[in-house]
């Protein structure tokens, strides 16, 4: 649909590009708002009628936070978990989507739903006997007793977007696959991925996003702090007394904790562009 | 491959999935079920009493489970329906080859990276009659006569809560929709350009089908996602004002960690996944069907 | 097939690197080679306040360690890890940093070790009694009070002078005051935290008391909400917000931060909210710096002033693996110099009747004597094991009335229904959760 010689190709480039911008103004304002926040004095923040830009910017709220928690640590948790959940998750999901894709429809279907049905108990419920069964193991302050609950919990979702992928690969490329002697793992790892390459860059995305943001099992399961996540962090970014909020601080907290993400998602979203271009030489 | 059930190839495959799901989903789930059909007493430990469907006569009772259950319906199918629309409009602004299209990307997927359960505290903070930068907005704009107690009154309580909800999910489904126009092949596209079909004709012929099973995984998800709501609930007006904002999850979580009643907590939980589960089946077999038939 | 060999073994070598990042965490963490703990999860803000009481006791127990766990900000959610990690029996936390409403439940649920008899009875007189008996739970002491905190009536005295009005006795006067100062929306005459959560059930008992009013009685789990003294209170406050009001449409949106802000930016005549207000708006770019009064709230005649007993205190885990230390380290945190080292910078009102005369602290805030007149108007709120969910019952209900969703009347009869069945099904189930 790009490119293409059409009757009105100004109207509708005009039209498109005034609903990307307003679809990117809509996106970006909270977090920009923050970001403003995170560099205003004190005063300005919580001032009627509103401020908008800092006069002059300030960076005491970002050394403020820096001073007094090992955020650096945190961002450091929050990665190593992240990480290892996905990298989990999205093995396990392309394991079983790939059994899945084949299954005959009933079969299918019925599995898929099971894995839906599993979703639909909140993870918050789940915190309970999860928090039993941590304790039982020992494994409190122990990055596994978030790694494997953030796999399992985002395993329906993994599965049914690579599953979708792999479903819409045509049969003949598997054909040949098995003719060249192929298991199904080497079909997998050889044939399939490199094609569903999209789609597991967007559930790897999506898991460790899910991973890093994740609130409450992470508050519940890490109390040292040496062990704490970042979003475990900023919950304990705290003001002067018991019910002030600090704004400055926590808006900070919330851009630190955020940029990394962003950053991901930039060097991400080139691989999901060139295992596009790559796909399309080979068809 | 060859063969259709369960091979003992795609078993393999399976297990490991399987396996981590049931250790650390379905034992917890079967624990929760187990608690609903119990009275829990803490005396030093949990102390287990049968009591059959003893709960969930007393769920059906409840006015305030009533409530919560038609809140969290509000909540998603509103929701839902708007990130839906809104999702595939991005993803398809977002297909086009145009400069800069990975930073718009990455920009567009910013809600999606911030964390609910502090942004919930600054959507607050944004909704404030008094502080709030979005009555400074309005007003300045001419569209608001005085300030506006958005998070005061249950109506617009419920609109923001949709609106940050949505604000925050709808990357989640552009990004899932947008995975699945890339898997269209460009002849399929080509061809319906040159056999003059317009733009809209394209989108509601071509593209809606082939994108099926994409909008059905955003769908599905995100569903099951908003019934599951908590963090956005519970920090943003804790239920409030006069338990209008009251979700499902927000009420079950209520009973286990606030009043310590684990029993009747795990059978709201139960209860609303087994009506959630209904709904989704319902939802498949329809989605099946048609897809059937129009195949 | 060379690239994608490269490219398998690089991917293979991420991952073997990730999981060998992770081994060194998998290995069985070595027990007993750690140095004897005491734990207890402070709020984030306090917690720099309490080192020096932790450094002390720890110079005082060689080889001993206090580790003061940061939790989080919001009250909730630290009485929520508290509850999930007693729950488990988990012995990570010795000690119970609590407020005055989590007592009761901890109590009835087993979790706290009475403490009656591990303390003299002159170490215990030494509290303030509202403070201390706040600590209490059928019959017996669970909590040992550090710091104590009351509901307060806030007014700018230079807005009263010059109008020459006196501070409100009544709740008339007030009404009549504010709706004669306020001009809104500008500046609103009273600020209160309408909001649905706790800090609502404490404005309202304020003013139910006022009115000569009680919410449950602990004794005898008499409610009531359904009488015609509650109902008067509630219509204060609902007249507040409707024809004429003098509080804002947004009332029913705020906590304490909110209204704080709003008053002290000179923009309202009367705050009801904590004494943290004071220290902040004392501050020297407070735009009502040295304007202010404080009293307690008002009253109809024939009633007394009343102000909602709030505060914080030292509980021991039935799960902690040292609980005589940690009774002495609770007799370290409540002697005076601890009480000086948290109180002074801080502004927070102690728990001992002695540090009111100590002159390092009254030199420090002198608001600390005007906060010891007022106290003794401090009612608590109903020490019961299922307060929690009474007081969700109240605060939906109260809430419910407030934003024009159901007649106030009509809500209290419901809250009072409710609560009535709960408080029923208790007894009726002997369940002993509520002696």
């Amino acid at each position: 649909m790009s490119g293409g010689a059409n009757a009105r190709p100004r109207a509708t480039g005009a039209l498109r590009a005034l609903a990307l911008a307003a679809v990117l103004a809509w996106s970006a304002a909270p977090a920009v708002w923050q970001a403003l926040t995170a560099l205003k004095p004190d005063a300005q923040i919580t001032r009627t009628p509103t401020v908008y830009l800092p006069s002059p910017p300030t960076w005491r709220h970002v050394q403020a936070l820096w001073d007094r928690k090992p955020f650096g640590r945190y961002l450091a948790n929050s990665a190593a978990i992240a990480a290892a959940a996905t990298l989990l998750c999205v093995s396990l999901a392309a394991l079983a989507a790939t059994a899945i894709a084949r299954l005959p429809g009933r079969g299918r279907e019925g599995t898929l739903l099971a894995l839906l049905v599993v979703s639909l108990f909140p993870p918050i419920l789940l915190l309970f006997p999860l928090y039993e069964g941590v304790r039982a193991l020992g494994w409190v302050n122990h990055p596994l007793a978030l790694v494997l609950p953030f796999a399992a919990l985002n395993l329906p979702l993994a599965v049914w977007v690579l599953e979708g992928a792999l479903r819409a690969l045509p049969a003949e490329l598997d054909e040949a696959g098995r003719l060249d002697g192929l298991s199904a793992l080497g079909r997998l790892r050889r044939v399939h991925l490199p094609l569903a390459l999209p789609a597991l860059a967007t559930t790897a995305i999506l898991v460790f996003i899910f991973c890093w943001n994740e609130f409450m099992l992470s508050l519940t399961f890490m109390t040292r702090d040496a062990a704490k996540t970042v979003t475990a962090g900023i919950a304990s970014v705290s003001g002067a007394s018991l019910h002030e909020i600090p704004w400055g601080q926590l808006s900070a907290a919330i851009v630190i904790a955020t940029l990394p993400l962003v950053a991901l998602v930039l060097l991400f979203e080139r691989r999901i562009v060139s295992g596009l271009t790559r796909g399309a030489l080979k068809g | 491959m060859s063969g259709a059930g369960l091979t003992r190839e795609r078993t393999l495959l399976l297990f490991p999935a399987l396996l981590l799901l049931a250790l650390v989903v379905a034992v917890p789930i079967l624990r929760v079920v187990q608690l609903g059909f119990h009275r829990v007493e803490l005396d030093g430990g949990i102390a287990l009493h049968w009591a059959g469907l003893e709960p969930y006569a007393r769920l059906w009772q409840d006015g305030r489970w009533w409530g919560a259950l038609r809140n969290t319906a509000v909540f998603t199918g509103a929701s839902v329906a708007l990130e839906l629309v809104l999702g595939v409009a991005v993803a398809l602004l977002l297909h086009e080859r145009f400069r800069g299209r990975g930073l718009a990307r990455a920009l567009v997927m910013v809600p999606w990276a911030l964390p609910t359960a502090i942004m919930a505290l600054a959507w607050a903070w944004i909704f404030n009659d008094a502080f709030g930068v979005l009555n400074d907005l309005l007003g300045r704009l001419g569209l608001v006569r005085g300030p506006v107690a958005w998070l005061g009154s249950p109506g617009t309580a419920m609109l923001a809560l949709v609106v940050a909800d949505v604000w925050k999910t709808t990357p989640f489904v552009a990004l899932i929709v947008l995975a699945g126009l890339q898997g269209i092949p460009e002849p399929v596209l080509e061809a319906a350009r040159v056999d003059g079909l317009s733009a809209a004709q394209r989108f509601r012929r071509v593209l809606l089908p082939l994108l099926g099973p994409s909008l059905l995984v955003a769908v599905a998800f995100r569903a099951v996602q908003a019934y599951g709501a908590f963090d956005l609930p519970y920090v943003m007006t804790g239920g409030g004002p006069g338990g209008a904002t009251e979700t499902v999850s927000l009420y079950a979580y209520r009973n286990y960690f606030r009043y310590l009643d684990f029993g009747y907590g795990s059978a709201v939980a139960v209860q609303g996944a087994l009506l959630a589960a209904l709904l989704a089946a319902a939802l498949m077999g329809l989605a099946g069907r048609r897809g059937r038939v129009r195949a | 097939m060379s690239m994608g060999q490269g490219r398998r073994r690089r991917w293979c070598g991420l991952a073997c690197g990730v999981l060998l990042a992770l081994l060194p965490a998998c290995a069985p963490r070595p027990s007993g080679l750690e140095p004897p703990r005491l734990a207890v999860m402070l709020p984030p803000g306090e917690r720099p306040f309490w080192e020096p009481i932790a450094r002390a006791f720890e110079r005082r127990h060689r080889g001993l360690v206090v580790d003061l766990v940061e939790g989080p900000q919001s009250t909730d959610l630290r009485e929520n890890l508290y509850a999930a990690s007693l729950l488990a029996r988990d012995p990570t936390f010795d000690l119970v940093y609590m407020d005055v409403t989590w007592t009761a439940k901890f109590a009835a649920a087993g979790w706290l070790l009475p403490l009656e008899d591990r303390f003299a009875a002159e170490e215990l007189a030494r509290f303030l009694p509202e403070a201390r008996a706040a600590g209490e739970y059928g019959g017996r002491l669970y909590r040992v009070p550090v710091r104590t905190d009351v509901g307060l009536l806030y007014h700018r005295r230079d807005l009263l002078e010059r109008a020459g009005l006196a501070a409100p006795a009544t709740f008339a006067d007030l009404e009549r005051n504010a709706r004669a100062l306020q001009s809104p929306p500008e500046t609103w005459g009273f600020l209160w935290q309408g909001r649905q959560y706790e800090g609502l059930v404490c404005a309202f008992f304020e003013v139910l008391h006022g009115h000569g009013g009680f919410w449950v009685d602990p004794a005898t789990l008499v409610v009531g909400l359904d009488r015609p003294e509650a109902e008067a209170a509630l219509g204060f406050l609902v007249r507040c917000l409707r024809a004429q009001p003098i509080s804002p449409p947004g009332t029913t949106t705020y906590q304490e931060e909110e209204s704080r802000r709003l008053f002290q930016d000179g923009r309202a005549v009367f705050l009801r909210n904590w004494p943290y207000v004071w220290r902040l708006a004392q501050a020297e770019d407070s735009p009502v710096r040295g304007r202010l009064s404080a009293g307690p709230m008002p009253h109809v005649l024939g009633a007394r002033p009343a102000a909602t007993l709030g505060g914080w205190g030292l509980g021991v885990s039935a799960y902690g693996r040292q609980p005589a230390l940690a009774v002495e380290f609770i007799r370290a945190a409540t002697s005076l110099e601890s009480q000086r080292a948290l109180c002074a910078p801080t502004g927070y009102a102690p728990a001992r009747e002695d540090a009111y005369a100590d002159p390092a602290l009254m030199a420090a805030n002198p608001f600390l004597a005007e906060l010891r007149r007022l106290h003794a108007h401090a009612v608590p709120r109903p020490a019961l094991a299922r307060y929690a969910l009474a007081s969700d019952i109240l605060q939906r209900h109260l809430s419910a009335a407030l934003a024009g969703t159901d007649a106030p009347g009509r809500a209290l009869g419901r809250a009072a229904r409710e609560t009535r069945a709960m408080l029923g099904s208790d007894v009726t189930a002997g369940a002993g959760m509520d002696r």
